[in-house]
């Protein structure tokens, strides 16, 4: 069992009342200039005390124009962090590789973060949110062929020596041969996340990615992603390996169940109104893909009506240590998942209670948590 | 009558087989082919025409993938070789929506293939300090109820029931058969339009090179395309005619069919005399 700590990276002011779209066109001036970067370093600080705390690896990710998200380069995040630890895995999820000009620039930057934390970065390759087509001016029908070919031409990179000529749909390059290779052969693990889309399940699982379901979906519908993933591994594989399946969710850990809400809930209603909304993006995913997510009508954390609503759908794990430690447990148990990805800080949840809810997990749950699935949870399937 | 015929990968459906004279409708963005009241009105009207709709690819009956065109200048291309097939003489175009902008395009770029232009609040100019409202912002123009057709359509038009007989049986069929349709029609716009959105920065001077007889008719209620969009097009093709229909928004061939058919067949059997 491997545990991440994740984080949004949010900006924490938005004024509940502010109307429109929360994502590409939300005005900028409600930034605070001045406090940005404090914030940024207090969210890294967050992240970095997890190595002390014990945990195996933290993740950063990609987003554009939005307060749900305001780092746009988890590749200089993640050089950040690389530089201000020694152990833990460094989970770079993003980058939205249709977003970059050339996928060669992605195999550089993680590969020069690889290099200099000695081997210690997962690459998980993301298509980018709809919200990111919009900021990026890309065509959202592109976003899967863009996709599977800049992952591909990374991995070549990676491992074929070069130079060779890469002639493909998007991407046009006379002479691959990257200098700047990762520590790690044949190349960093792979993570990819999914929203249950059969075709992303598939790729993961002829590739050896690990899959990464995304959150913020109601548990019903994120428990059809992982049994489609696991069916699909057992059918190919014949049996089972917890280590190619990632679930991510808020945790937040206090001395007492009602203490944990108390401090908690307000901020976990502030993130759910930071969610975008809704924007268009033809072709994005596949009539398969968007007929299902119809037929489910899945709820997200950011449709949550109320406290029970959150409880009930898994969209946040709170409480006492003993609560959260039941509760992880089934959630593993239930999704099969060999990595758990904990997104400690939410919304606009201050500094000082992200690391004292981090530090009561990794004191209080994690040791429980290891010692419950020391090779992660078996498979009902297996 | 209604045949379907394929022009180089392109699908034509045939609503009228009167003669030489051939007319070719390019729907709008919501991918209008068959039931059409106004292509029908027309079609009774121009009984010395063959009138026919493209289906767009990846659309409604076509067999083409959508991927076809890459960009706008794919389809000019395609429709180019289309219009050859279809003819030794000269066609006229009418195009609606993304059909305005494709038909605009094609005259543009083949001023002597086409004899006849009506442009119905075509997209595919920009006109500054002029927001258009885009088909792919929030939840565009995949759901009936979004505000770009709160935009479009502010007469509020039946457009579930407009559509109906241009849905394929299977979507009919199905719950999520109209949204299908329209996500296909907006995939196909996101291939030529998505950025720069829905225009051809070249388009504003190419159309100076457009040689026939144009129509601009624009529905002045559009919010989608405001009319300072048609005025954009009146002032640079060379002597086109321009007619405002005060009460419509975006799909006024669609709002006001018997009365535009009128109006569209009046202008062609001048240019035809």
């Amino acid at each position: 069992m491997q545990v991440f700590a994740f984080h949004l990276m949010p900006w924490p002011d938005v004024p509940a009342d502010f109307p429109g779209q929360r994502a590409v066109t939300i005005p900028n001036r409600l930034v605070d200039r001045d406090r940005l970067g404090v914030i940024i370093n207090q969210y890294l600080d967050q992240l970095v005390a997890c190595e002390d705390l014990g945990l195996d690896g933290v993740a950063v990710n990609e987003h554009h124009q939005m307060p749900w998200g305001l780092i746009g380069s988890p590749n200089l995040a993640a050089a950040m962090i690389a530089m201000r630890t020694k152990r833990v895995k460094i989970l770079v999820l993003g980058p939205a590789l249709p977003l970059y000009g050339s996928p060669l620039r992605v195999a550089e930057e993680i590969a020069l973060v690889d290099q200099v934390s000695g081997g210690r970065v997962i690459f998980g390759s993301v298509i980018g949110g709809p919200p990111e087509y919009h900021v990026a001016g890309i065509d959202p029908s592109e976003a899967r062929g863009r996709f599977n070919e800049a992952l591909d031409l990374i991995l070549e990179a990676w491992t074929r020596p070069g130079p060779f000529e890469h002639y493909g749909e998007y991407y046009k390059l006379q002479h691959v041969n990257p200098w700047l290779l990762p520590l790690q052969r044949p190349h960093p693990p792979v993570w990819v996340p999914g929203a249950g889309s059969p075709e992303t399940i598939d790729m993961c699982v002829e590739k050896g990615f690990t899959y990464s379901a995304l959150p913020f979906f109601a548990k019903e519908f994120s428990d059809q992603s992982f049994t489609m993933f696991r069916r699909k591994f057992m059918q190919v594989n014949g049996q089972s390996d917890p280590s190619k399946l990632s679930m991510l969710v808020p945790v937040y850990v206090s001395d007492t169940d009602e203490a944990a809400r108390r401090e908690y809930e307000e901020h976990f209603f502030y993130f759910a109104g930071l969610h975008g909304g809704a924007f268009s993006t033809p072709g994005y995913a596949s009539e398969k893909g968007v007929v299902r997510q119809m037929s489910a009508r899945p709820a997200f954390a950011w449709t949550a009506k109320d406290w029970s609503d959150v409880e009930e759908n898994a969209y946040a794990i709170v409480g006492s240590p003993k609560t959260v430690l039941e509760k992880l447990s089934q959630r593993i148990d239930e999704t099969g998942a060999g990595n758990l990805m904990c997104m400690f800080h939410i919304g606009n949840l201050p500094h000082e209670k992200v690391i004292a809810s981090t530090e009561m997990f990794a004191s209080q749950v994690l040791p429980a948590l290891r010692k419950e699935f020391p090779c992660g949870p078996a498979w009902r399937e297996a | 009558m209604v045949t379907q015929t394929n022009y180089a990968d392109l699908r034509l459906e045939k609503i009228s087989d009167g003669g030489s004279t051939q007319i070719v409708y390019f729907p709008s963005i919501m991918g209008e082919t068959r039931g059409v009241e106004f292509v029908e009105a027309l079609a009774s009207r121009l009984k010395n025409s063959t009138v026919s709709v493209l289906e767009y690819p990846g659309c409604g009956a076509s067999t083409s993938s959508s991927n076809i065109w890459k960009t706008v200048h794919d389809a000019v291309y395609d429709l180019g070789r289309m219009l050859d097939m279809l003819s030794d003489r000269s066609v006229i175009l009418i195009g609606a929506s993304i059909g305005g902008w494709l038909a605009a395009e094609v005259a543009a770029w083949y001023p002597r293939k086409v004899r006849g232009l009506v442009l119905a609040n075509g997209f595919g100019l920009r006109v500054s300090d002029v927001p258009a409202w885009s088909p792919f912002f929030e939840k565009g123009s995949t759901e009936l109820d979004s505000a770009f057709y709160a935009r479009a359509n502010p007469n509020r038009l039946d457009l579930a029931k407009t559509l109906d007989p241009s849905l394929k049986d299977e979507e009919r069929e199905g719950p999520y058969g109209l949204f299908l349709h329209l996500l296909r029609v907006q995939t196909l716009a996101s291939r030529i339009g998505f950025n720069p959105v829905m225009h051809d920065t070249d388009l504003n001077a190419r159309l100076k090179n457009i040689l026939c007889p144009t129509l601009i008719l624009w529905g002045q209620a559009d919010g989608v395309l405001p009319p300072e969009y048609g005025q954009a097009f009146a002032d640079q093709i060379p002597g086109a005619e321009r007619v405002g229909d005060l009460g419509s928004g975006h799909f006024p061939l669609l709002e006001k069919p018997q009365e535009h058919a009128r109006t569209v067949a009046d202008f062609l059997s001048r240019l035809e005399a």
